[in-house]
């Protein structure tokens, strides 16, 4: 496989078709990512296959950037950027990789992914309730704490009963907009398997809503307090994932049939595994190995990645942050976003790193770090209202009912109906209006002006800083020159308002509102 | 006849889902109709103005006073003549009552939801809330099936100048329909909309050089490969966006334009000067403008509250009418106020409500005018206290189908929507309780 490899890099070489842009491109390095694992092979052949050239490894600003969006929902700091940008040691991705998976910035940032797909909001059309809320989302971060083997956090939530304010994993029974056994079968489907039940025939949907029968709901003496029990059942006929009809008992717990199919079987394992993985690789990548991240009726784009990956998800028991550094030390990840030709293809089969816009929250929290000043979150139910303390961040709000215009302007999910495509990373006109001329936004951003240590600069200086802000790199001299020339254009009473405008020019640049 | 050959009246613009197509507003009754015959055609709504009364208005300290009532209910006022013969409203709103023939009252409004969220999901989609799928606003509706009749910069779903919040306006629909929310007031020296006026007081010169040098110095796009979607997107959005600002655009938001005679009628007020630009955006053909009107959740002191909101509403709403009147905008133009539920009728004296009004869907009231409307009308009859429909119950559903078949778009037509969603824009449901006896045209 290697050697095939090398021989497409002698052959682009000899062709004159060098992947890579000139030396001074700030974005891209001048050597290829090397074929390492088993992930990189099975991605490499079908690159062959597919006639697509090696790809050139992103700059190290890139890298850092990629790294800290992708698994802290952050953007590195000054310090943070530089420091990774300056090392000269040779392992000091994996190192920054592992250092990263171990942060609460991890736990907070992956507890949003795993909060939109359960559906984690108090109102409506959802209505678990704030304290339920809180539990709820708690349990998924010591799941990502704690890093719980995937498939023992699926069977305690498969299994629980009790209190929605008492037993945290009670929720996922309650979070449905639709609690008839029909409308939990349709999410507990989509949510651990990737099957769109609706999709599927009439009867296979009464077999998997015969499942949720015995799942009852009553209220206590406690304000919006409810209980998640077991009705009795009569014996019933129900489905597995597998599409195997299976008989139940009277005194059987049918849900237990299938938490130990999942969590259990070879087979079920399996098929928890590779939703799972299709799911991590669309949370990186923006779209999944089946494109949609959750229908695995999908063709998947490269099926044997789709089972390296799941085997090596069943090798390590379901440990997720291992998931997540075998997806990031990828040579595909760790490739550049700029590959001259063909890119939309090499999109396609990852071997690119796509471009995308920054979710809601992420550039909520970008402007926050920057400026220091933080948006206002609320909750007007119940009574009395809460305020959310300032320094916490976006990503880490647990309710999706507690939202602001700038966050749903950006796409953030409703989390109505657990689906990947409920978050809107697209771009509209309205967005970039607000961009260009909130009001709002420009009393944060213009903060970061007045930061002490920005404050004493030397004009090129700040140049410099603000360049690391936002991207993670010192300008170009290109880009530097420009600035220059610009400055000296002005009279020096009207000088000052260049570093206004350069801010302004940042904020609404494509290199800081796009991951890359 | 019936629905289906009421909305083919409307002369065919486009056959795509539930758009029937209309001969549109009078400057545009030259377009191709299906069979050429564009004369006989009824010209459909071109725009719509949902003054949302937001928290749910009194029906008795509006427009369906009950002064015969015990002071538990009416609070001792009383109602006032209109210059329509028979038709009285509350005493609260003396210039509405000088242009009665204008506007056509619903006081039989009903619903089961008095709730706030429940009860504005169901008044803005027509869709009781469940089942997964977050429906869109009519706004956003409307503006997707006005798209393409409407030219302009400015988005065509504008919301003055706050969002409802917590409800999504455009639902499963495309990002493209959800609604510029303008922010800042109009009744300020200068209307800052956000996004569209440059904060700072920045000259258009200065605007200018900022996105030049954004041009020289965007290495990053220059490097980009051509062809990434999210790149074109990009791009497309921004030459978007800079032309709402750099355009006309802007203009329609600049209320200095304006004489000073004009923006008194209207009232110095944020509602009244939201209503003055409502017009200017009508005129401007953007087809789905929503004022929502903050205040009026009157749990507390209502009467006190009541006397200093009717007042300014009262101005601000006649004015607009009469306006879009005499410029002669009123027959293309669907002016539609209502809140999501109205309120108890049944005043709580008790401390801490000190004479308050609570939530009330039972029986409530909204108001039409323009747009195919006819004025001067009633439709329903409620009880001696309000509380109760006595006759013709209108559903949400009722009044949402009236506004789409008047805009052109047939209610049980398919929603066309980029989900693959097999759905009708309003659920089926029976075409009875639509308000025909309103409609301008006999159908």
């Amino acid at each position: 496989m290697k050697k095939s490899f090398i021989c497409l890099g002698v052959m682009a070489g000899i062709l004159m078709l060098s992947p890579f842009p000139s030396a001074a491109s700030p974005y891209v390095k001048s050597r290829e990512v090397g074929v390492n694992s088993d992930v990189d092979k099975a991605l490499a052949a079908d690159w062959q296959q597919k006639g697509l050239l090696p790809v050139a490894e992103a700059s190290d600003s890139l890298l850092v950037r990629r790294l800290y969006l992708d698994l802290t929902g952050r953007l590195p700091s000054v310090e943070d950027a530089k420091s990774f940008v300056y090392s000269k040691d040779a392992g000091k991705y994996e190192k920054l990789v592992d250092s990263l998976l171990a942060s609460r910035d991890f736990v907070e940032y992956w507890g949003m992914h795993w909060g939109d797909v359960l559906r984690i909001k108090s109102e409506f059309p959802i209505n678990l309730w704030p304290n339920a809320v809180y539990i709820y989302q708690r349990r998924v971060e010591a799941f990502l704490e704690k890093n719980e083997p995937y498939h023992r956090f699926v069977r305690a939530l498969l299994l629980a009963k009790g209190s929605n304010f008492r037993e945290a994993e009670s929720n996922f029974y309650r979070a449905h907009a639709d609690r008839s056994p029909a409308g939990i079968a349709k999410n507990v489907a989509l949510t651990l398997c990737g099957i769109r039940l609706e999709k599927r025939s009439e009867s296979e949907q009464q077999k998997w809503a015969r499942i949720f029968e015995e799942i009852g709901f009553k209220s206590t003496k406690e304000w919006k307090e409810e209980i998640v029990f077991l009705k009795s059942c009569p014996a019933r006929e129900i489905i597995l994932p597998n599409g195997k009809s299976v008989k139940v008992s009277a005194n059987q717990e049918a849900r237990r049939v299938l938490a130990d199919f999942l969590t259990r079987s070879p087979e079920g394992k399996r098929i928890l595994a590779e939703a799972l993985v299709n799911r991590t690789w669309f949370w990186f990548f923006g779209s999944g190995i089946t494109p949609s991240g959750d229908d695995r009726d999908e063709k998947a784009v490269n099926p044997e990645l789709l089972k390296v990956l799941t085997d090596k998800v069943l090798a390590s028991d379901f440990n997720f942050r291992k998931l997540c550094r075998e997806v990031v030390c990828s040579a595909a990840y760790r490739s550049a976003s700029f590959q001259g030709d063909k890119t939309v293809a090499k999109n396609a089969a990852f071997a690119a790193y796509p471009i995308r816009r920054l979710e809601a929250e992420v550039l909520d929290d970008a402007i926050t770090a920057m400026s220091g000043l933080p948006s206002k979150y609320s909750s007007v139910i119940p009574e009395p209202f809460s305020f959310l303390p300032g320094n916490l961040r976006t990503v880490s709000i647990a309710d999706g009912s507690i939202s602001s215009s700038f966050l749903i302007l950006f796409g953030r999910p409703s989390r109505d109906a657990g689906l990947m495509a409920e978050r809107n990373n697209g771009i509209n006109a309205k967005q970039r209006l607000f961009l260009y001329n909130s009001g709002a936004l420009y009393r944060r951003v213009c903060q970061i002006m007045r930061r002490p240590e920005y404050a004493r600069l030397s004009f090129p200086a700040k140049v410099d800083m603000l360049y690391w802000m936002f991207y993670s790199r010192p300008p170009t001299a290109k880009e530097r020159a420009i600035i220059g020339k610009r400055f000296n254009m002005r009279s020096p009473k009207k000088r000052w308002t260049m570093q206004n405008d350069l801010v302004w020019i940042l904020v609404n640049s494509a290199e800081f509102l796009h991951r890359h | 006849m019936d629905r289906r050959e009421f909305i083919k009246g409307c002369a065919a613009v486009a056959a795509a889902g539930a758009l029937s197509g209309c001969a549109g507003a009078a400057e545009n009754k030259n377009l191709p109709t299906a069979d050429g015959n564009a004369g006989k055609k009824r010209k459909c709504a071109r725009s719509v103005i949902e003054i949302w009364v937001w928290g749910g208005p009194s029906q008795l300290e509006t427009f369906d006073p009950k002064p015969k009532a015990p002071k538990d209910y009416n609070g001792g006022f009383g109602e006032i003549k209109t210059n329509v013969p028979g038709i009285t409203i509350s005493e609260f709103w003396p210039m509405m009552a000088k242009i009665a023939d204008k506007y056509s009252i619903i006081r039989t409004m009903t619903h089961p939801y008095p709730g706030h969220e429940t009860a504005t999901y169901l008044m803005q989609t027509g869709r009781k809330p469940g089942g997964g799928k977050v429906y869109p606003a009519i706004g956003a509706v409307i503006a997707m099936y006005k798209r393409k009749e409407y030219k302009g910069d400015v988005p065509p779903y504008v919301i003055l100048t706050v969002p409802k919040g917590r409800f999504s306006e455009v639902g499963f629909l495309s990002e493209e329909f959800s609604p510029l929310v303008t922010g800042g007031n109009p009744n300020a020296s200068r209307f800052i909309v956000d996004g569209i006026v440059p904060p700072g007081g920045l000259t258009r010169e200065e605007q200018k050089t900022r996105f030049d040098i954004l041009g020289e110095l965007d290495t990053f796009t220059m490097e980009t490969p051509q062809g990434l979607v999210a790149m074109r997107d990009f791009d497309s959005a921004g030459r978007d966006a800079r032309r709402v600002i750099e355009g006309d655009g802007a203009k329609v938001f600049d209320l200095s334009l304006e004489s000073d005679a004009t923006r008194d009628r209207y009232g110095r007020t944020t509602f009244g000067q939201s209503c003055l630009t409502a017009r200017r955006l009508v005129e401007s053909g953007v087809p789905y403008i929503t004022i929502n009107a903050q205040g009026w959740d009157t749990h507390k002191r209502h009467f006190e509250i009541m006397k200093t909101k009717a007042a300014e509403m009262d101005k601000a709403l006649s004015a607009l009418i009469g306006d879009l009147s005499e410029k002669g905008l009123l027959d293309s133009t669907i002016v539609w106020w209502t809140g999501e539920f109205g309120r108890t009728p049944r005043v709580d004296w008790e401390a801490p409500w000190n004479g308050g009004r609570n939530h009330y869907a039972k029986c409530f009231t909204s108001l039409v005018a323009g747009g195919g409307f006819a004025g001067g009308k009633v439709v329903g009859v409620s009880d001696e206290t309000a509380s109760k429909v006595v006759s013709r119950p209108v559903t949400p559903q009722d009044m949402l189908g009236s506004i789409y078949e008047l805009c052109g778009i047939d209610p049980d037509g398919q929603l066309d929507n980029p989900i693959g969603l097999k759905t009708t824009v309003l659920p089926p449901q029976s075409k009875l309780g639509r308000l025909r006896e309103i409609y301008k045209e006999n159908v």
